[in-house]
């Protein structure tokens, strides 16, 4: 019945399988030992032989435990078991879900089987580790702290991507998860191998949007709780990570401080010298055809506004001159071009515009300026222009497009200016983008315009380099229903970006929010701590799971991939990197630098030499 | 009654096992009606009787073939009275021991000259329940026994079941119809007298479920029977009219038994108003070797702690003399005695393999 090979821990053995219940190929029960001490989601081996005489082994982990007195049939008998006025037997009993039969055999393994805990060798095929041929990721800890793998091949995009991350706010660490998947990938040696070496790393890069304060802005700081937290650095081993510590490959960027023109970044918890502003210049704006992510609200696609903006954005692309005499990204637009100009938005935006004088047309220089030239179209009495800019549309829809221009102009305003630059892709793997500051229809743009840029460059070149977008609130920028160019977007990336090497690693707090073809294209489904009554969307969970999940602790997750057929709990460990600004690690000989600086520049300014 | 045939022992030494039809693909067996007819049969045919064995079951040999008799009371100077003893718990070292029994086929055995004798398959099992000092209440000790018993000196052999049945062979001398049947409750009060042998030889009291008679050990003291129906009356009429007025916890006064026992009366529990005067009365019994003091001694303390034991009415019919660990033993072997309907076509099949094998001798 059982040939067990007992090499890695001397008595595995926790129980039968019970044949009172009755098992099938799909779970059964075992009856435990008395001593065995058993927890749910231990992996458990069950071998048998069938009567043609192959050696059939069932894999499973435990989904549930129970505990009762045998012989007791009604409640009030408890009492009389325990004064030991009636015998009756304590049993323990565990569910377990069947995760692998090997050979893959449709069987129900026999009752009375001896039921071994699976460790070693028979831990590693219940996992099916030995089918990640093309490599493992370390995707956290089980329940006994055992390190739980995902296949490759599901990760880089060879044969899935994507991971779609669930669960309620503030409790289901999302984020963190996600964070700790990049920095398995980008900042581990064991990352590095998996991505293909250490240039093929290099190539790779991860955009990662904070939405929460400036929490994200500390990544390639150490978090000054690491050390205090016993046994994180454990875990961190256990992974593979033999020394753990901030990321090291990190730029961050945050919108420029409002109400200032110029470069400086809008942050308060960092030092202004260690991010870099971002927006985009007029020129941008207009060649990479931004306007449309300037339109993603709800109720802007069900009106024909969205018909205004993409007329509008042909015109501009059609009318567009550089500003002669600078470089800084400003851009005339044309009372009139010549009848033969293109009408394709693709060709006109890969063609170098032409500078002209300030005098040629309407300079704009802001986004204030494409806000002031709307509103000149607008109340042109030029029947012809009005055809040109807005189509055959009525005077009340030119109001309403204006009237969302207008609104935009304080919110997308700071993101649109001589002299920016865009987040590039350069020079480092993780880049980080703050958009916790902007209004959502500014975040939209953000996160639209960049995706779009990703996009746009990863088109025809193939998988490799690996592009990972991590993004937060994922219903807000593909809702479960509507319709725009953001949400198509995202569509897109879900459905063809694994094959482009576009991976998403999408957070939200309820899955029935998001647009369906996300949580559907992603591999790996992680769910952090659920809301109960969102439960019912997550049909990779077991309903006991579902049950489990509304109760899990922050740091607990389950994670669902593609081989592997029951979900399996897990826990990641304490980040090295610091995930707020509480959390980050003193600066010493920074600080020490600037404080000398003050000190010298004070002595200074009593004496002759004054250094500014 | 003598027994014939094997011991109690199993018989693990020359078992063969019965082959099924099924078990010879290709094979065809005459139909089951071709075996019945024995018509000019030159060997005996044993039959399964049809009707249903729980109405063989009614026999209770647990009633002692006695007449009522005033027994002799050995306290209080001769008078009846009734006890209040002091409180006390129960014993360190207490177990509970019974028995059951099951007749599963009743079996004729016709000659090839037509005479027929009767037997039957039944099983039997016994065991304890040991509340020890620490732990919880724990069933032990039990033993489960399985036997074809004919009367009239028969013996016949059937082989073992593939299913896992097997039968000990047995037979008794007497052809009186019930004497199998009362051959199997013998097997049943030997195998609970030698598990209470066991244990008050380590060292427990036990409590055996029943009258004493059958526990023949001399030197036994550390055994209370305990007695639930009373069907005769042991003392004289006033005494016993007297009986019911028992509360919980108290007892009426020790009398003497024939073979040596003492026995008195106790209220195990209060049955509740629509019960008749004596439910919840059971009889004490206690071996009279160990002296009158002893017995006292030993009677006092279990009519105190005895009512702890005692059934609720919501869970046993029998409740409350039918204790509450007892219950849970006789459920228990019961359960360990299979499924009643399995051993009835399991006897149905060996005896039908056996009837074969005798048509081809």
């Amino acid at each position: 019945m059982s040939d067990q090979d007992g090499s890695t821990v001397p008595d595995p053995r926790i129980g039968l399988v019970d044949g009172s219940h009755g098992s099938n190929s799909r779970d059964f029960q075992v009856v435990l030992d008395p001593d065995a001490n058993v927890q749910l989601d231990q992996l458990v081996a069950v071998r048998n032989e069938l009567p043609d005489g192959t050696n059939v082994t069932h894999y499973g982990i435990v989904t549930e435990l129970r505990s009762r007195f045998e012989g007791a049939e009604l409640p009030s008998d408890t009492a009389r078991v325990v004064d030991r006025v009636m015998p009756a037997e304590h049993v323990r009993l565990a569910e377990v879900g069947v995760l692998r039969v090997v050979p893959e055999l449709f069987v129900a393994p026999n009752a009375g089987s001896v039921a071994m805990r699976a460790v070693g060798a028979d831990r590693t095929v219940a996992l099916f580790e030995d089918e990640m041929k093309r490599g493992k990721l370390p995707v956290g800890l089980d329940m006994g702290g055992e390190p739980v793998y995902a296949d490759m091949r599901f990760v880089d995009g060879r044969s899935g991507g994507h991971f779609s991350i669930s669960g309620i706010s503030g409790v289901a660490t999302k984020t963190s998860y996600a964070l700790y998947i990049l920095y398995q990938l980008l900042e581990t040696q064991g990352g590095m191998e998996l991505l293909g070496g250490r240039a093929e790393r290099e190539n790779v890069r991860a955009l990662v949007f904070n939405t929460k304060g400036e929490d994200l802005l500390h990544l390639d700081r150490r978090n000054s709780e690491f050390p205090g937290r016993p046994g994180a650095r454990a875990q961190w081993n256990a992974l593979g990570v033999g020394d753990p510590g901030p990321f090291r490959s990190v730029r961050l960027y945050a919108p420029r401080r409002p109400g200032v023109s110029g470069t400086v970044p809008g942050v308060k918890s960092r030092d202004t010298g260690d991010v870099h502003a971002y927006g985009w210049t007029p020129e941008q704006f207009i060649r990479d055809q931004l306007l449309q992510f300037c339109f993603t609200s709800e109720d802007d696609r069900s009106t024909q506004v969205g018909f205004i903006e993409q007329q509008f954005r042909i015109q501009l692309l059609r009318h567009l001159r550089r500003l002669e005499g600078g470089e800084t990204g400003a851009v005339v637009i044309l009372p009139t071009v010549p009848e033969d100009t293109s009408f394709d938005p693709d060709r006109l935006a890969a063609k170098e515009p032409q500078p002209v004088s300030a005098g040629a047309g309407h300079v704009i220089e802001d986004f204030g300026g494409f806000v002031d030239f709307t509103e000149k179209m607008a109340n042109r009495d030029d029947d012809e222009a009005l055809k040109t800019w807005f189509g055959r549309t009525q005077s009340g829809t030119r109001q309403a497009y204006l009237r969302r221009m207008l609104r935009l102009r304080k919110h997308i305003g700071p993101l649109v200016g001589c002299g920016l630059r865009p987040v590039s892709s350069e020079n480092a793997r993780l880049h980080v983008v703050d958009i916790s500051t902007l209004h959502d229809d500014a975040q939209r743009f953000v996160v639209g315009s960049l995706l779009d840029g990703v996009w746009r460059e990863k088109q025809g070149t193939g998988r490799v380099p690996l592009r990972f977008v991590v993004l937060d609130e994922l219903n807000k920028y593909a809702p479960a229903k509507g319709y725009s160019p953001l949400r198509e977007l995202l569509v897109d990336i879900a459905e063809r970006g694994r094959s482009l090497g576009v991976l998403l690693v999408g957070a939200q707090q309820a899955a029935s929010a998001v647009a369906p073809a996300l949580p559907r294209n992603a591999s790996l489904k992680v769910a952090g701590r659920l809301d109960a009554n969102e439960a019912d969307s997550y049909r990779f969970l077991s309903s006991a799971l579902r049950e489990r999940a509304s109760r899990f602790m922050p740091g607990t997750m389950v994670l669902s991939q593609p081989i592997v057929p029951e979900p399996i709990p897990l826990r990641f460990p304490f980040p090295p990197y610091a995930t707020n600004p509480d959390e980050a690690e003193a600066d010493g000989a920074r600080d020490r630098k600037r404080t000398d600086t003050i000190v010298s520049n004070l002595t200074a300014m009593s004496g002759p030499q004054v250094e500014l | 009654m003598p027994v014939r045939g094997r011991s109690l022992m199993l018989m693990a030494d020359h078992e063969r096992t019965l082959h099924l039809p099924s078990d010879r693909p290709g094979h065809r067996d005459p139909p089951y009606h071709s075996l019945h007819m024995n018509d000019g049969a030159r060997r005996p045919f044993i039959g399964v009787e049809p009707f249903d064995v729980s109405h063989g079951a009614g026999f209770r040999a647990d009633e002692e073939e006695e007449h009522t008799v005033d027994c002799r009371i050995v306290e209080d100077g001769g008078s009846f009275r009734i006890h209040q003893p002091a409180d006390a718990g129960p014993p360190k070292h207490l177990c509970f021991v019974d028995g059951v029994r099951r007749t599963e086929a009743h079996l004729t055995r016709t000659s090839p000259v037509g005479e027929t004798i009767t037997g039957l398959a039944g099983a039997w099992g016994a065991g304890a329940v040991l509340i020890g000092p620490n732990g919880p209440a724990s069933i032990d000790k039990v033993d489960i026994g399985r036997a074809v018993i004919f009367s009239g000196g028969q013996q016949v052999w059937l082989r073992p079941h593939p299913g896992g049945w097997r039968w000990m062979c047995l037979s008794v001398d007497s052809e009186e119809p019930n004497a199998a049947s009362q051959h199997l409750q013998r097997l049943m009060r030997d195998t609970e007298a030698a598990i209470a042998d066991r244990l008050f030889a380590e060292g427990w009291l036990v409590v055996f479920d029943g009258p004493l008679h059958s526990i023949r050990r001399s030197r036994a003291t550390h055994v209370v029977g305990y007695v639930k129906t009373h069907h005769r009356r042991t003392l004289a009429v006033e005494h016993w009219q007297a009986v019911p007025r028992l509360a919980v916890g108290e007892r009426t006064s020790l009398f003497a038994m024939k073979d040596e026992r003492y026995a008195c009366y106790i209220r195990v529990g209060d049955p509740g108003p629509w019960a008749g005067p004596w439910a919840g009365i059971a009889r004490l019994e206690v071996p009279a070797s160990s002296g009158s003091s002893q017995a006292i001694a030993t009677v006092d303390r279990a009519a105190r702690w005895l009512p702890v034991f005692a059934s609720a009415p919501h869970r046993d019919a029998r409740a409350p003399v039918n204790l509450a660990p007892v219950a849970r033993l006789e459920q228990h072997l019961h359960h360990l005695l299979g499924d009643s309907r399995l051993a009835l076509r399991a006897v149905r099949e060996v005896v039908m393999q056996h009837n074969r094998d005798e048509e081809a001798v």
